[in-house]
């Protein structure tokens, strides 16, 4: 008698009459941000190689080094009367550049004064490790590259290192007999752009050393042999800031944290270089004052890199994650969002360039989530939310932003809360 | 009073319970004012476009005219309940199959009515006057901005009018009528809003108890125009009245405990003056032609909601009869069976977006008589559209099946000892 099937219609906007419970816009909740030092993080055996140098307006004059070992080759055998020609390192690029990539990219191969060996106590190479090696360059090369067109970078080594080995082929000596005999003769290879030059490149741990030969005969022949990588676990880069005459200069171990009103309200990232921005919503508890207050619906963190921070050399990342930060300096949880599927995906920012007039250049976060649970933490604590880059450690990916000081480029925190009164 | 006349008193009476709780039709357009307002008498004149308000008759109970209950037969009683089935296809942008068509069955009236004496006439019934049953989707603002955020609503209940009617035969020609009604009930609507985690929904149930007195008067005339024709007019007046309205609020979350509550509200809401006039011509007891009138001044009461407001409206209705009539083993002529036709339109009491919405259609009726049983059924089938000119707006088409059961049997009767 009481059957009844509802048609669930889409009515638009129209009869809803204000009910009880009010949806309330807030703009002035408060946020601080701030800078805050990243001590290191393992930089082995993650498949890149980064080399190179560049001097960033905002951060400074950022080195890069790769280092890693060469193993033997599967076939080691130069047909007799063979002649040697000429030795070189190949580094296959990954499309990854920080710089200027118009200006030439410098590159030095030195080898290792000794085994790649993780230093006493650590599990793993950090990004401040280096390991010795013989200044002497074997190669150098100062090259324009396009990282997404090229696909390798050549550099040929010193004629002295490459007889020796051909030698040493061609004799089978001992050295060859073991992949860790060979390894302690070599010992290995840096690369670096030894602080010159404008631009870092990324490369894949796909390296070769090749050993070029001439094989006899009526027509001569030019063949080859490649060594590749050994012990890839071991295989690390080395990254160098020196900040001297920028604003985050005096960041370290000993001072962690600057805040946005001491470096011209504004915060740096550039978690490869060790600096990170942290945001903060010191007085989310003081919305439970408001009256009608019943919970927030929803809530955008608006963050607004500082015009000027970035150009086409040093472009703003098209992607940036945000992840929880508590009081033991750990990355905790990255921020998630569902589609309309229900599918949790990783929030990026989803930036917008505004293209006209800059203003409006803005990543944006829903932290609805972040915010419900934080509210709910009546004791006094330091969390927050960390601004890292997306692609992972191996980017030179840079974030400046303003705080609610800024002149311009103001940090906005948006709350949609439920009021029932 | 015989045994069969109590099983169907019995009948009557437990569907009756069931009027106050039966869900109306399932419409959008119910979240507006007090919901659906009846539209329909649901009588026997159903399939005659409703156009009832002038006729008369000695063996049906005519609920749009409380005059014409001194037209019953002397010493009789009828108990009519009246059910209608409701199908709704909604035409608007962005609907689909098969989210676009609904129905139900409800329950839209149960009376009875008797003679107290010759001239004087009377009803008890009990009948939804208005409902409201909506379930939709929709965007709510969040003040001070041009943002929404995802709420639907639902909402059910209704207001139900218990009425006693009487007629009373003023002179040879003119009746007079009076009915006098409790309208009561509640408007439940809940309104539930999502979180933008997806994973807490906020619900504030909004519950408006209405209830007070609720005043008809009415007239008929009836002459012969000749030894073929006879003609009958009617009128019904409903003043304004002020409805009592207590509103209370709660909040709930997801796990359905009450966060607030508020105090109750007082307020009223407003039932415009209605105006009914109808003219009907009857040829030989046969043939009826009728024509009907309604006038609704809602613009009196200024109701206005967000993007709609309630306006005058009316209804135009006419109808035809063939009733074809027989004598029983008595000699007494009865009503074996009629076929009804029926055309109406007119401008309902909503504006939406500054549009009016139109509602008109056609009806078709048939009815028989089981003379030795007492019993009638009374069927229509009304098809219609409630639209507006715009396409913007969501517009109805709905089918309704009527179905009207009768019993009638002696009331009173003075036995005689020889």
């Amino acid at each position: 008698m009481v059957s009844c099937d509802k048609a669930y219609v889409d009515f638009g906007s129209n009869f809803v009459d204000n009910s009880a419970t009010k949806l309330v816009y807030l703009d002035s909740s408060s946020v601080e941000i701030s800078t805050i030092y990243v001590d290191s993080f393992a930089t082995t055996a993650n498949g890149t190689l980064l080399c190179g140098a560049t001097d960033d307006p905002q951060f400074g004059k950022i080195s890069a080094s790769s280092y890693f070992s060469i193993g033997l080759p599967s076939s080691k055998t130069i047909p007799n009367g063979s002649v040697y020609d000429s030795l070189e390192l190949i580094l296959p690029l990954n499309g990854y550049s920080y710089g200027d990539t118009l200006s030439p990219f410098h590159i030095q191969v030195h080898r290792l004064n000794q085994l790649l060996s993780f230093p006493s106590g650590q599990t793993a190479f950090y990004n401040h490790n280096s390991v010795a090696y013989d200044p002497v360059a074997l190669g150098s090369r100062d090259i324009i590259v396009r990282p997404n067109a090229s696909d390798t970078v050549a550099v040929k080594l010193s004629d002295l290192l490459g007889t020796d080995l051909y030698n040493k082929i061609i004799t089978n000596a001992s050295q060859l007999g073991t992949a860790e005999l060979f390894d302690d003769y070599l010992k290995g290879f840096a690369v670096t752009g030894n602080g010159t030059g404008s631009v870092i490149l990324g490369f894949t741990d796909s390296v070769k050393l090749r050993l070029h030969f001439t094989k006899p005969g009526v027509f001569t022949e030019n063949d080859f042999i490649d060594f590749e990588l050994y012990r890839n676990a071991k295989q690390f880069y080395n990254v160098s800031i020196d900040r001297t005459g920028s604003a985050l200069n005096g960041i370290g171990l000993t001072n962690k944290t600057f805040t946005s009103a001491s470096t011209g309200h504004k915060a740096y990232g550039q978690y490869i270089t060790g600096s990170m921005i942290k945001v903060r919503f010191p007085y989310l508890r003081s919305l439970l004052q408001l009256p009608g207050f019943v919970k927030i619906m929803k809530a955008e963190l608006v963050i607004s890199p500082v015009a000027n921070s970035f150009d086409d050399v040093f472009p703003l990342p098209a992607t940036a994650t945000m992840a929880g930060y508590s009081q033991n300096n750990a990355i905790g949880d990255y921020l998630f969002s569902y589609n309309s599927s229900g599918t949790a995906e990783l929030q990026t920012g989803n930036l917008y360039v505004d293209k006209v007039y800059g203003k409006s250049t803005a990543y944006t976060y829903d932290v609805t989530s972040y915010l419900l649970s934080q509210i709910e933490i009546s004791e006094t604590n330091s969390n927050g939310l960390l601004l890292l880059p997306d692609s992972g450690d191996n980017t030179f990916d840079r974030f400046v932003i303003g705080d609610q000081q800024h002149p311009s480029n103001k940090i906005q925190l948006k709350i949609y809360y439920a009021s029932f009164q | 009073m015989r045994h069969s006349n109590k099983i169907v008193l019995v009948i009557v009476c437990v569907l009756a319970g069931f009027t106050c709780y039966s869900q109306n039709n399932t419409s959008p357009y119910s979240i507006l004012g007090i919901g659906d307002i009846e539209g329909s008498y649901n009588n026997k004149y159903t399939g005659m476009g409703n156009a009832a308000i002038a006729l008369r008759e000695s063996a049906t109970l005519n609920n749009s005219n409380a005059a014409s209950l001194s037209a019953l037969d002397d010493k009789f009683f009828i108990m009519e309940l009246s059910l209608r089935w409701k199908g709704i296809v909604y035409q608007g942008a962005g609907l689909k199959a098969p989210y676009n068509s609904t129905a139900d069955i409800a329950v839209k009236r149960a009376n009875i009515g008797f003679k107290f004496n010759k001239k004087w006439g009377s009803s008890i019934g009990l009948q939804p006057f208005s409902s409201a049953n909506y379930s939709y989707k929709s965007n709510k603002n969040i003040e001070g901005t041009g943002e929404y955020l995802a709420a639907s609503y639902e909402g059910t209940g209704g207001v139900n009018q218990f009425y006693w009617a009487n007629g009373v035969q003023a002179t040879k020609h003119t009746s007079l009528g009076a009915t006098a009604s409790f309208l009561f009930g509640s408007l439940n609507q809940s309104e539930t809003l999502v979180d933008n985690t997806a994973a807490e929904v906020l619900t504030t149930k909004k519950n408006v108890y209405l209830r007070n007195y609720y005043l008809n008067f009415s007239m008929q005339d009836q002459r012969q125009l000749n030894k073929k024709w006879k003609m009958l007019t009617g009128a019904t007046f409903s003043p304004r009245t002020d409805l009592l309205a207590e509103t209370t609020n709660q909040l709930y979350n997801s796990s359905a405990v009450l966060l607030k509550e508020d105090e109750l509200t007082n307020g009223t809401f407003s039932l415009p003056s209605v105006f009914n006039a109808g003219l009907a011509f009857t040829k030989n007891d046969q043939y009826t032609f009728t024509i009907n009138g309604q006038f609704q001044n809602w613009d009196e009461l200024k109701h206005k909601g967000v993007d709609y407001k309630l306006v005058n409206s009316n209804r135009f209705s006419i109808g035809f009869q063939n009733s074809n009539k027989r004598k029983n083993y008595y000699g007494e002529t009865f009503e074996h069976h009629m076929l009804q036709l029926g055309l109406y339109g007119g401008k309902t009491y909503l504006q939406v977006n500054g549009q009016d919405l139109y509602d008109y259609g056609f009806s078709v009726g048939f009815g028989k008589t089981l003379p030795q049983s007492g019993l009638g059924i009374y069927t229509s089938i009304e098809a219609g559209q409630r639209k507006s000119t715009s396409l913007n707006l969501l517009n109805e088409n709905y089918l309704n099946l009527n179905f009207t059961f009768s019993y009638r049997s002696i009331w009173f009767v003075k036995k005689k000892y020889f």
